[in-house]
């Protein structure tokens, strides 16, 4: 056994023990739905958060790949991941590069222990697809900065710590955007639900008016906030949440289906698909790991990724229908369904849309 | 264009060089060069009567020369035929040899006086009017063998694929094999079909590649309304799903390369195919009219491509067989079984 597959054994029994105990039921999107403190904190206490941070900060000291398993195995069992979810896979490598001692000793120890949730506040009204048209503003105070502006979409915000703003500190476009953790709950900072197409509430309008963010809540230089967020988004778009969103539901739809379904190949390409999507996710934040930024082998990973994550909702229609079925799809997994035709439609949207993306591929293409 | 489009380690890049090398200065007589280089029995070891190198290398060969004018059993002989004769303990020295292992093919064998002799008719054997042997399963008093029967024994009647590749049919009629064997313990037909799918595979990623950087090119140099084709978003929007879908094939390739098997073969033919029909029609459409015209690289690859996703097994087949291992399983677990396969075999 190698040490990866040590480590693959180890969430296993965590998981297995988790749901035994019925600590959690598996959900789709479980990174962005799934939002349970305590799930992160035993999760942080099993030292599963984190793999690759360092040591003196409660973190595993080893890779990417480490990472990689941990996460693949917690998205597979749909758990409740999100309350970390991001605080760990952007807002931690940031830190590592850009943050000060003082921030870096605050929080990554909060995060490896599953106790830090964070949101992120990238878009607004006006900046979706073309983020540096964005208008919320800081201007300096004594010391710190005032913040003024609307975020909106932004996921957790009502149940976060913090959110790390991108806000403009001066200049235009891409120039002159800086980052700033924006503790949460904030006396001028209101967090305003926007509700699903299912009626659920997962992310937020939220809006700032003069709110106080001190200077040692700057993260990184004053200024180099596009840049900073740029490489948070090779994190956020490099991760098995862009093929594993839907995993639990096909699961769920496969069992029952017995030995000899009509089309056996429908599961068959699945398999096909995700495994090809797991190998270039490895080979790709390998890259990013040695310090390429990979940036439009991401993106043709998100893109193609997510693309098919659509499709898999699709697929488990078919398979709920297929005529050679030995039992009925159970309760779950028409609950998983109707979740994940819910969610379906963002999984090409968030985090960039498909169409940015692959203007950044064909950017890189023809470059 | 990106991280995984080639393998760059030393002797992989010397290979492929050596190789464009060789088709530079060979032109029509590009086959007697690669024998003279031994290129056909790359990756069979030399104990087993090949030229050495391990699937990686044979896999780099066969990718470059995937897209050179070039109709010879150069995957069939060392990839395919030299892995299943070496793995049934056999080898044709420095032959080139061509598979009859598509379903539904058969002969049938009996032994007389130690002598085994074969009858009947094998359909879409590729690389049969430049091959010494095919290499194909005999059922033999019961037992089924992998034998070799020389080609010259047989009636031959040529036939191509769209790519003008020749797929021969060949019939005997009680011809002596040349060398055979029982087949390898734990060793199906599907199996040996499942190499021959893994050298297409590997063939197609070498033709998507070339046929993404090929229509780039056209894009960005072709112009219309003023500007390059390039510059048209929609046009750049099928760039880059060009580029998505080259590497999904290189990474399925690599993975089934890396870990070679019936399981990953099937992957990697099941995404190399799926890959290969949405990429030609992206590159037709980009190109227009040109792309249809006989003088232009375009239809070359194309055609190899469609032809062969169809051959080997085409990708439904081979996602039919994935989804049948899964759900044989007693509590199929899809997750578990993307990690780590089925019945053995290694994801
Ligand atoms: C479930 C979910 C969770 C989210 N969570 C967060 C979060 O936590 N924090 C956060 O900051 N944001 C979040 N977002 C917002 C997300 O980042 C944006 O939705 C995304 O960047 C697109 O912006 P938009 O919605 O304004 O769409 P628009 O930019 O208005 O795009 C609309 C359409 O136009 C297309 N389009 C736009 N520009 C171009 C172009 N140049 N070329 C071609 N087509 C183009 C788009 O592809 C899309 O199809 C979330 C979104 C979703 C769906």
């Amino acid at each position: 056994m190698t040490q990866l597959d040590h480590l693959r054994a180890r969430v296993r029994a965590f998981l297995a023990e988790e749901l035994a105990e019925r600590r959690f039921t598996p959900h789709c999107d479980s990174w962005l739905v799934g939002n349970d403190r305590a799930f992160s904190r035993r999760l942080g206490a099993q030292h599963l958060i984190g793999l690759m941070l360092p040591t003196e900060f409660g973190g595993g000291g080893g890779g990417v790949a480490d990472r990689l398993v941990v996460s693949e195995e917690l998205l597979a069992a749909g758990a409740p991941v999100a309350a970390h979810w991001f605080a760990e896979r952007q807002f931690a490598p940031s830190l590592l590069r850009h943050g000060t001692s003082a921030q870096q000793l605050e929080w990554l120890p909060r995060i490896t222990g599953g106790e830090a949730c964070i949101a992120i506040g990238l878009s607004e009204p006006d900046a979706g697809s073309d983020l540096a048209a964005v208008r919320t503003r800081a201007v300096a105070s004594e010391g710190g900065w005032r913040i003024t502006g609307t975020k909106i979409w932004t996921s957790g915000a009502h149940l976060a710590d913090a959110m790390v703003v991108l806000a403009r500190t001066g200049g235009e476009r891409h120039a002159g955007l800086t980052q700033f953790i924006v503790r949460l709950p904030n006396p001028d900072v209101t967090v305003r639900p926007i509700r699903l197409i299912s009626g659920e509430h997962h992310f937020n309008e939220v809006s700032f008016t003069e709110a106080f963010v001190p200077d040692a809540d700057v993260l990184g230089e004053i200024g180099n906030g596009w840049t900073q967020a740029m490489q948070e988004l090779a994190f956020e778009r490099a991760g098995p949440e862009r093929y594993l969103s839907t995993l639990p539901l096909l699961q769920a739809m496969v069992e029952g289906l017995g030995p000899q379904p009509a089309d056996p190949g429908a599961v068959g390409r699945i398999i096909a698909d995700i495994s090809t999507f797991r190998v270039v996710n490895q080979r790709v934040i390998e890259h990013l790991a040695a310090g390429d930024t990979a940036a439009i082998d991401i993106a043709m990973l998100k893109s193609s990724a997510t693309a098919f994550e659509q499709r898999s909702v699709a697929v488990a229609l078919d398979l709920a229908a297929d005529p050679g079925r030995v039992s009925p799809p159970s309760t779950e997994a028409a609950t998983l369904l109707r979740e994940s035709q819910f969610q379906a439609p963002g999984f090409t949207i968030r985090g960039g849309t498909n169409e940015v993306l692959r203007g950044i591929v064909s950017k890189g293409l023809l470059r | 264009m990106s991280a995984l489009d080639w393998d760059r380690t030393e002797t992989r890049v010397a290979l492929r060089e050596s190789l464009a090398d060789m088709q530079a200065r060979a032109g029509s007589g590009l086959l007697e060069h690669l024998i003279d280089a031994e290129i056909p029995w790359i990756g069979i070891s030399t104990h087993d009567g090949g030229a050495g190198g391990d699937l990686g290398d044979a896999a780099i060969a066969v990718r470059t020369l995937a897209t050179m004018e070039l109709d010879a059993p150069i995957a069939e002989t060392g990839l395919v035929c030299g892995w299943a004769l070496a793995s049934c303990g056999l080898q044709l020295e420095r032959q080139l040899m061509a598979p009859a292992f598509e379903l539904g093919t058969s002969l049938t064998g009996i032994a007389v006086d130690g002598v085994v002799r074969v009858s009947g008719h094998v359909d879409e054997v590729p690389g049969a009017l430049a091959a010494q042997a095919i290499i194909t399963t005999v059922e033999i008093d019961g037992v089924l063998q992998l034998c070799a029967v020389a080609i010259a024994d047989a009636a031959v009647t040529s036939t191509v694929n769209l790519a003008d590749e020749s797929r021969c049919s060949l019939t005997y009629v009680s011809a002596p094999v040349v060398a055979s064997a029982p087949l390898a313990a734990g060793l199906t037909r599907f199996d040996l079909l499942a190499r021959l799918a893994l050298a297409r595979a590997i063939q197609s990623c070498g033709a998507l590649t070339e046929l993404r950087d090929l229509t780039i090119g056209y894009a960005r140099t072709r112009e219309q309304f003023g500007r390059p084709l390039s510059d048209l978003q929609v046009i750049a929007q099928m760039l880059a799903e060009l580029a998505e879908l080259t590497l999904s094939a290189q990474a399925a390739v690599a993975a089934a390369i890396e870990r070679p098997g019936t399981w990953q073969s099937a992957i990697a033919k099941s995404v190399t195919g799926r890959a290969a029909r949405r990429a030609a029609a992206l590159a037709h459409q980009v190109h227009g009219a040109m792309g249809m015209s006989q003088e232009y690289p375009l239809g070359r690859l194309t055609t190899r491509l469609w032809s062969w996703t169809e051959e080997a097994g085409r990708p439904e087949l081979w996602e039919a067989w994935i989804g049948e291992q899964f759900l044989l399983q007693s509590s199929p677990v899809l997750w578990d079984t993307v990690v780590n396969g089925v019945r053995g075999e290694s994801a």
